[in-house]
């Protein structure tokens, strides 16, 4: 029987709206979950223990780990005054800005990759003027990583200041503290929910980024092109071990929000 | 402390403040008006929320007009409560300190006294979400105070107490305020607050000052002046005298040469301020014996038409009152300029709103 929580009683006769309701959300569920079982029996029909601990498909879920960490840290020191910019401050040309913003989010990551490939690679005029490998290097992981993901820091980043009153900002400078002093104890911890929410989200998009990647660092193997060449050289069977290396991220990342929300450090409305 | 407004103004695309020039000294300045005469405007313009296209702010000789918001050293409370919701009560109150405040013995004996007098030490641990609304108050009162700020700002802090909440800590407020030494400017539309808080009133309608100055000296101005204030507030009558007895519940107090009684008990030696709606006070040509113990026998001074009722202004020996009657009861009675009248009001009808020993 679907209720909606509170704000009505159960209802003893199932209605017309529940039942559509309840249609509508079992088929997205199955939707969204079948490809697991997928997985599961295609998993269970290979030694899945020999091909999770290959040595290549450790070496790429640690790199895809190390990279995604490092370009979420990056986006966070950068995207999150940017994002507090666009929440805050008022200017002629913000519009723009917000523009810029999401383009990462609208372009095919292969076109970012291209893009990106002709900002940095070799006969760019990055490439020959600055005597650093940007392409086929962890460098490129990490530009491609920063590129797709930005938008997933600065935009929740954004939501999340906006949501801060204003007042609690003018309160703390009325009561002598400077900007820098307001940011980091006001608007930063009013506004973490959706800051962690951004973080978490920029990390997971980091690791699952294939596209611009392939285009800016096939080598060495992110767990996302080494999932891909598997699958090229090898088909499903051969690719699952990646996939499923993935999936236990994701349930890391849950877990973690979980955690953080469990311990009320979090909280969502 | 001085604080000095010099010709300040400041513009909104539909609406424009100022040019305002005011005083104020170590006392307490109500701004009143109606909503949307700038009055929260000024105040932002004072505190250096907003910036004034002219004019100055001056404190104490010194222009502060251009110095930034963190360093004028302003206390503001406002109408909603702007505890931060991430700390607890004694985590906010502390929050304006600096590092070398928070480690200095003398200071912290100051805040110690601050929570007691405002009797909030109990709340220390608790969340901000935990607090009535009239607990709210007191802990950004405390907040604003434990800074020692050199002027402070009082945006409606009342307006969304229930009324026996807002009554009791407008009692206590003035006490609280008159102990920090600095100008103080409350903005209200309570003609409860101007009463019981002002030492002087200005009042601002449509972006300009209408008139300034103590209560009487605003109800003996223009009659633009007295009329907008009467309109602003309910235009009750604020008499204030100092209690000569008080026992069993029934207190006697001294205006000029009248004697007034209100119930509630006092000590002998209190001013008390107490207000009397003009619909309590019944006329009457003769003498007659009632219930009521308070019968001034006074002259009428004027006679204002408001549609159905009729304002009759009454005066003598330093004490003057209005009382609100039909047109057909001042028909009835034969009223005119000039003549002598009994008023008339139960112990019962004034409403204490200042209280000083």
């Amino acid at each position: 029987m679907v209720t909606f929580g509170k704000l009505f009683p159960q209802e003893k006769n199932i209605s017309g709206f529940n039942l559509t309701a309840s249609i509508l959300l079992g088929l997205l569920v199955l939707y969204i979950s079948y490809p697991l079982f997928g997985l599961a029996y295609i998993g269970g029909s290979i030694n899945l223990a020999q091909s999770l601990t290959r040595p290549e498909i450790i070496n790429a879920f640690l790199l895809s780990m190390a990279t995604a960490t490092i370009s979420t840290l990056i986006l966070s020191i950068f995207g999150i005054p940017f994002a507090y910019a666009l929440a805050r401050f008022h200017f002629k040309w913000k519009f723009l800005l917000r523009l810029v913003v999401i383009i990462p989010l609208v372009l095919p990551p292969l076109a970012s990759g291209t893009m990106l490939l002709g900002a940095f690679g070799p006969y760019s005029f990055l490439g020959r003027t600055i005597p650093i490998d940007f392409t086929q290097t962890i460098l490129g992981i990490i530009i491609a990583q920063t590129y797709v993901a930005s938008p997933f820091i600065i935009l929740p980043s954004q939501a999340a200041f906006e949501a801060v009153p204003e007042k609690y900002e003018i309160i703390a400078r009325v009561l002598g503290k400077k900007q820098s002093t307001m940011f980091f104890k006001v608007s930063l911890p009013l506004a973490k929910t959706g800051i962690i929410v951004g973080l978490l989200m920029a990390w997971i998009r980091s690791i699952g980024e294939l596209g611009a990647t392939l285009m800016m660092a096939y080598n060495p193997h992110t767990i996302s092109i080494q999932i891909f060449e598997d699958n090229a050289i090898g088909g499903i069977k051969n690719s699952v071990a990646g996939i499923v290396w993935v999936v236990i991220l994701s349930i890391i990342a849950l877990a973690v929000f979980l955690i953080l929300r469990r311990s009320q450090y979090i909280r969502l409305a | 402390m001085t604080l000095e407004i010099v010709n300040l103004s400041f513009n909104f695309p539909s609406f424009e403040l100022g040019p305002v020039s005011l005083n104020i000294d170590d006392g307490i300045m109500v701004i009143l008006g109606p909503t949307g005469s700038g009055k929260t405007t000024l105040i932002n313009l004072i505190a250096g929320i907003l910036s004034p296209n002219k004019g100055k702010i001056v404190l104490n000789g010194i222009d502060i007009t251009k110095i930034p918001i963190e360093s004028r050293k302003v206390g503001f409370v406002f109408q909603d409560s702007t505890l931060f919701p991430h700390l607890n009560v004694h985590q906010n109150i502390l929050f304006g300190l600096t590092r070398d405040e928070l480690h200095n013995e003398e200071r912290m004996i100051m805040v110690r006294k601050i929570i007691e007098d405002l009797g909030i030490a109990n709340l220390l641990n608790r969340t901000i979400d935990s607090l009535s609304g009239g607990e709210s108050q007191k802990v950004s009162l405390a907040q604003m105070l434990v800074t020692r700020p050199r002027i402070i700002l009082l945006d409606e802090p009342l307006s969304h107490l229930d009324p026996p909440t807002r009554e009791k800590l407008r009692l206590e407020l003035r006490t609280i305020l008159k102990k920090q030494r600095v100008p103080v400017i409350y903005v209200t539309h309570f003609e409860e607050d101007v009463l019981a808080l002002a030492d002087s009133i200005s009042i601002l309608n449509n972006g300009k000052l209408v008139g300034t100055g103590d209560i009487k000296q605003i109800l003996n101005s223009s009659p633009s002046t007295t009329s907008f204030f009467t309109q602003v507030t309910s235009g009750a009558n604020y008499i204030s005298g100092l209690v000569v007895k008080s026992e069993e519940g029934l207190t006697s107090f001294k205006v000029g040469s009248h004697l007034l009684n209100t119930l509630g008990e006092f000590l002998v030696g209190t001013k008390i301020g107490v207000i009397v709606r003009r619909e309590d006070i019944i006329l009457s040509k003769e003498k007659i014996k009632t219930s009521a113990r308070n019968t001034l026998f006074l002259q009428v001074a004027e006679i204002v038409q408001r549609s159905n009722l009729v304002d009759i202004h009454l005066k003598i020996d330093g004490l003057e009152i209005v009382s609100r009657i039909t047109q057909s009861a001042m028909k009835d009675l034969g009223i005119t300029k000039n003549d002598h009248i009994y008023a008339i009001f139960k112990a019962s009808a004034p409403h204490l709103v200042r209280e000083e020993s």
